[in-house]
């Protein structure tokens, strides 16, 4: 509990009273002014030490030999699931934490928070591995069959799935990566200004589009966010949810789950913020950052993080209450698949990692009020993502073959083996390992170019806040527009 | 944020202003809410003779038969149970994230989601066949034969979840009302004195004492949501866990309660502002600006409870059994079941969410009483439709299928339920302040502005 | 029954749908056996009426091709019964010989099982039963006559096991088929209905069972009922009956 740091100044009747709570805390203010702030994140963004190319290059080498792995894998031909349960898993953690880190920046956007300002680039960037995520979907776009004659969400309704798939995921990246330089025009001309001329300043002035922080493109630029901001949180739900549904949810005969796309859309929330929070303290560590990411990014997204982790206990603990009470034959048989005989590992390391591990950690104020707490608390929660997609994807794909159900049988078919678990081969090691190298790979690339920590906002931030003295104390106000 | 200074001078006659306007009616209340309040009170009384003769007469009464078991009552106490969590959702959540809009708008909540929850727990009491044992059902009844109650039975959860929310509710209202109390003890006289100087726990706002109802207040906020959360996913799983009536077993079922309890319920909070703040004229308190805040909300809340909707319906519809399609046929095709699912989704989010989207609606206090009164219609009928229809269509032995026609004794009971909650608010604002009055000075003190450039942009001091 | 002594009997019923004519004698003998109200034409009007055994009529095909089907239901005795996890005060619950029984003093009419039970056999007493004058002397005074407010069904005649078991220890002898029969059982015309215990390699149930025209009622559902349906022989039949 945060309270004792939290509390109210001066309540009316208590004028004067000093508030004497333990650990009184006043977070580090950002004293530079806004040129000062410019200059520092730009020398920063181009700034390319021997570390940064050594990450450059093992994750390139990843990226590599997870292509190699694909090369293999497209041996295997698009007719049957099972051979490309690993790369659906590894696509499902893709998605679920690069194609939801943005959400981050946009939702926190979205309530005016002051916090969120140097952390959302840093989430919006992951918009990039939105490029790898489209490649990766193509052979499950393939082997996927389509919907005729066959139970699923969509009914027999005309072009799905795949028309929707396609439109959700290629939409998704190409929204991400809209967003992702929507957000970065102002910095871009800052780029475009303050850059000696080169390859880097001369696409900064491009991609600008001629930005003079006129009050105009001020507006322009704020509605375009909102908009693109709601646009990639619904598109994002709604890819999340179809895919869970088309590639775990149909390929289980009788498996009847309602609240499994939201569970997975959630935990994509989760992980996004788990990788925002681990990119944000890189950038702080190692990327010369350091002054404007500071504890209190971390400190008021662990809150954040500790409610989804909550949440997302709550949504299995729902799915799986329903199930346990049950008891009917199929549902035993999918509890038995899912948790306690072929996936159990996965799903014990998942749960321990997605939800104790948060929730023993981040309870309290002083793990959530540090640096390290929230990044390693987050490094489980990707972790136990990882392990979370590889129980519900890889248990769906290796049901077999869906093609066959017919629509007009009395009762559907449903599951009645439990199927030992499925576990990954070389090529599979190598597209999880070039998938995730890959993501970096895009990410640090971008991180050069665009500034991981948002200029404008940062400088914006610096407007909304005075300290004043109130009786005998100086405190912050914190404007709030609209 | 509120749209401006309450009138005054300086501190003091602000002080005396806000104790003015909002102790007006405790002390003296004015004739139409004594009117009010005895309409509502007739109501109450033909309610509760319609339950007298229930209790009398048998469950026969009603227009429940086999298969349909649970009606109008069920259907009332899950939608009561609903709007009950306005009050943590506003209080605590708020609260917690600081939100400056929240201050005028909490007391009303809370007082919303304690007399909601003591209607609620009458209904399956009553609904019940033999009312005057139901004590055994939470209690164990019997050590000397080692009988307990069977705790795999929801209905045995049910009483645990909801007498931990309206204990702790009750706790969250009385804390933060302590200052009030002392407040209204300061100003009255008599026999009123003695009470609320007992009530007021000899409050004279020490800073110590401020210090322990902070602290109270906020582990209260952080201690009442899980609990917030678990009562109505129990009471979705008194559904949820049945396998055998169609539609029911759902696993979304518990966070589809939930997110549909906090739409109904931050909808009647609004309803029920707007109507105090014509009763006693608190239009300096509750302003344009804090519906617009709540109408942003609400268009969050309803897009998430779409959300859950639109997958409830698409999963049930999913495995395409011969049952489940029966069950959705009655539900959305054959009257009248047909006219009330329209009525259902144009109340509950086809109306009111687009019109939310304008700024000038989410200002305008008729519009706002109008979508947040069409919300918790469509909200109640959601729960019908959730609940009933299912077991009509129970199974695959169509030969008891079956339909359901409440009867007069029932709907009598669910609009009793409605002004006995409106009762209760009202004797309540006779006896405390419904705004909380140390919350809206403080809130006068935090308040400041930057100004960037031309503009003032309101701001709040902070602490952190 | 001569190796099993020690094990309690395992009570079962088998349905021979083939056999049923839908004549309703069963309903009426478990009316008078077991002290179940009056049905009078309101009741039914309202849906309230009970019957703890109840003939189900199905019609099958187009007029004029048109036949009607019949299917006697009662208390399926679910091994794995739904009614059973939800009931708060314990009112109904599995004894040892594979019955669900009920307990109608502990009942405070929540009616949470009759909801759950998939077969609908679970009946509610929306009003205080009465008997006109007349009928009063016939009232069977082994049953507890149940007041309104409460959940009852079928006991498998549990009086008549009781009774049986008790006659059959005074003769000292071991249970044989027939000793037990409910009432339903025994005024069933073409034999349609057979009580007996499962446990008992020799009973008719057993061997009744073991046929295989055999099912059970709504069987995806996983209740594993003790009542085991024998499906009718129809050439033109398509499905079961309980699967319309």
């Amino acid at each position: 509990m945060n309270n004792g740091t939290h509390g109210h100044v001066g309540r009316a009747g208590a004028a004067g009273h000093d508030n004497g709570h333990a650990g009184h805390y006043m977070p580090q203010v950002l004293t530079k002014t806004p040129p000062e702030i410019s200059r520092e994140i730009l020398a920063a963004t181009r700034k390319v030490t021997p570390r940064y190319k050594l990450a450059l290059a093992v994750t390139g080498g990843l990226l590599v030999l997870g292509i190699i792995g694909f090369a293999i894998r497209l041996s295997d031909g698009f007719e049957k699931f099972t051979p490309w349960a690993y790369t659906m898993a590894t696509f499902a953690f893709i998605l679920a934490t690069a194609g939801a880190a943005p959400i981050v920046s946009v939702g926190q956007r979205m309530i005016r928070s002051h916090w969120r300002r140097p952390l959302g680039r840093a989430a919006e960037l992951f918009a990039v591995a939105g490029i790898l995520s489209t490649l990766l979907f193509i052979p499950l776009l393939l082997i996927l069959p389509s919907a005729d004659n066959r139970r699923s969400i969509w009914f027999e309704f005309p072009g799905a799935p795949h028309v929707y798939q396609i439109l959700g995921v290629v939409g998704l990246a190409v929204l991400g990566l809209a967003l992702l330089w929507v957000a970065a025009i102002p910095d871009l001309a800052a780029r475009r200004d303050l850059d000696q001329p080169g390859a880097a300043q001369r696409w900064a002035s491009r991609l600008s589009m001629n930005f003079r922080g006129t009050p105009r493109q001020w507006s322009v630029l704020r509605a375009g966010l909102r908009i693109l901001g709601a646009l990639y949180f619904m598109f994002y739900i709604w890819i999340v949810t179809i895919v869970a549904a088309d590639f775990a949810h149909a390929l289980i005969p009788g498996y009847k789950d309602a609240i499994f796309p939201a569970h997975q859309a959630l935990n994509g929330l989760q992980c996004g913020l788990a990788a925002t929070l681990v990119a944000a303290f890189l950038l702080k560590k190692f990327g010369g950052y350091n002054d404007f990411l500071t504890v209190d990014q971390f400190w008021s997204a662990s809150k954040i993080l500790l409610a989804l982790s909550l949440l997302w206990a709550y949504f299995w603990a729902s799915a799986f209450m329903i199930y346990w009470y049950g008891r009917q034959p199929q549902e035993s048989v999918i509890l038995r698949i899912f948790y306690a005989e072929s996936y159990r590992v996965p799903f014990l390391i998942s749960f321990f990692m997605l939800f104790l591990v948060p929730f023993l950690g981040l309870m309290w104020n002083n793990v959530r009020k540090s640096i390290l707490g929230p990044v390693i608390v987050s490094c489980s929660i990707l972790i136990g993502s990882f392990f979370d997609k590889v129980r519900v994807y890889v248990a769906a794909f290796q049901q077999g073959d869906v093609r066959a159900d017919a629509l007009h049988e009395l009762h559907p078919p449903a599951i009645s083996e439990v199927t030992p678990p499925l576990l990954p081969h070389a090529p599979d090691l190598m597209i999880i390992a070039g998938a995730i190298g890959g993501v970096i790979f895009l990410y640090l690339l971008a991180a050069k170019f665009i500034p991981p920590v948002s200029i404008w906002e940062v400088s914006e931030g610096t407007l909304y806040r005075k300290t004043v003295k109130f009786l005998k104390r100086s405190i912050m106000v914190m404007g709030k527009p609209e | 944020m509120q749209d401006r200074a309450i009138a005054g001078q300086n501190t003091q006659e602000v002080d005396r202003k806000i104790n003015q306007d909002l102790l007006g009616n405790v002390l003296a209340a004015p004739m139409r809410f004594w009117l009010l309040l005895g309409f509502l009170a007739l109501v109450v009384a033909m309610a509760g003779g319609a339950v007298g003769y229930m209790v009398n007469q048998g469950l026969g009464v009603t227009g429940l038969h086999r298969p349909v078991m649970w009606g109008f009552m069920i259907t009332n106490f899950v939608f009561w149970v609903g709007i009950s969590h306005a009050g943590v959702m506003l209080s605590a959540i708020l609260r917690l994230s600081q939100a400056e809009w929240r201050r005028p708008a909490t007391r009303a909540a809370e007082v919303v989601t304690v007399f909601a929850l003591m209607t609620a727990i009458m209904m399956p009491i009553i609904h019940s066949g033999r009312p005057w044992r139901t004590l055994y059902w939470a209690f164990p009844y019997d050590f000397s034969r080692g009988i307990w109650p069977n705790v795999r039975s929801p209905l045995v959860w049910d009483p645990a979840a909801i007498t931990t929310y309206l204990t702790s509710s009750i706790l969250f209202v009385y804390v933060a009302l302590i200052p009030d109390l002392a407040v209204a003890r300061d100003r009255s006289t008599g026999i009123r004195k003695a009470i609320y100087s007992v009530v007021a726990m000899g409050w004279r706002g020490y800073p110590r004492q401020w210090r322990l109802q902070i602290i109270a207040g906020f582990l209260l906020s952080a201690l009442i949501l899980p609990v917030f959360v678990s009562v109505h996913s129990i009471v979705s799983w008194d559904f949820a866990v049945a396998q055998s009536v169609e539609g029911w077993h759902s696993t979304i079922f518990a966070p589809y309660f939930v997110i549909g309890a906090v739409l109904s319920g931050v909808s009647a909070v609004v309803t029920v502002m707007i109507i105090l703040r014509y009763l006693f004229k608190w239009h300096d308190y509750i302003t344009s600006d804090t519906i617009d805040s709540l109408g942003r909300l609400l268009v969050v809340v309803a897009l998430a409870w779409f959300y859950f909707f639109a997958l409830e319906i698409l999963f049930g519809l999913y495995t395409l059994e011969n049952s489940e399609l029966a069950l959705r046929k009655m539900q959305m095709f054959e009257p009248p079941y047909s006219y009330l699912f329209i009525t259902f989704l144009l109340t509950a989010f086809v109306i009111p969410v687009p019109l939310w989207l304008f700024r000038s609606v989410r200002r305008s206090f008729l519009w706002m009483t109008i979508t947040t009164i069409l919300v918790n219609i469509g909200m109640w009928l959601e729960r019908f439709l959730i609940i009933v229809p299912g077991m009509a269509r129970k199974g695959d032995l169509t030969f008891n299928w079956s339909t359901y026609h409440p009867s007069i004794i029932e709907i009598l009971i669910v609009i009793g339920t409605f002004a006995l909650v409106g009762m209760l608010i009202l004797l309540f604002s006779k006896v405390a302040p419904l705004i909380p009055i140390y919350d809206v000075k403080e809130g006068q003190i935090l308040r400041d502005k930057i100004t960037i450039g031309k503009v003032d942009v309101p701001a709040v001091k902070r602490e952190e | 029954m001569t190796t099993q002594h020690a094990q309690s009997p395992k009570w079962s019923m088998v349905v021979d749908a083939d056999r049923c004519t839908g004549c309703q004698a069963c309903v009426v003998a478990c009316q008078a056996e077991n002290n179940v109200p009056l049905n009078t034409d309101d009741i039914f009007k309202q849906k309230r009426a009970i019957e703890w055994i109840r003939i189900e009529r199905y019609w099958e095909g187009e007029y004029p091709n048109i036949k009607a089907r019949f299917l006697p239901v009662l208390c399926q005795h679910c091994e794995n019964a739904p009614c059973e996890p939800v009931c708060p005060v314990y009112a109904t619950y599995h004894n040892d010989q594979g019955m669900n029984v009920q307990i109608y003093n502990r009942c405070i009419g929540t009616r949470y099982c009759a909801n759950n039970c998939p077969y609908n056999v679970r009946f509610f007493n929306f009003w205080e039963p009465v008997w006109p004058e007349s009928l009063r002397n016939q009232l069977n005074p082994d049953v507890t006559v149940r007041s309104r407010g409460i959940m009852e069904k079928c006991s498998f005649c549990i009086q008549r096991i009781r009774a049986g078991t008790r006659r059959v220890k005074k003769e000292g002898r071991a249970l044989a088929d027939g000793d037990v029969v409910p009432a339903c059982a025994q005024a069933c015309p073409t034999d349609a209905l057979v009580f007996g215990n499962m446990h008992d390699a020799g009973s008719r149930v057993r061997k009744m069972s073991e046929d295989k025209r055999h099912y059970r009622l709504l069987e995806r559902s996983g209740t594993d009922p003790n009542v085991i349906y024998l499906k009718r022989v129809d050439p033109t039949a398509t499905e079961g009956a309980g699967h319309e």
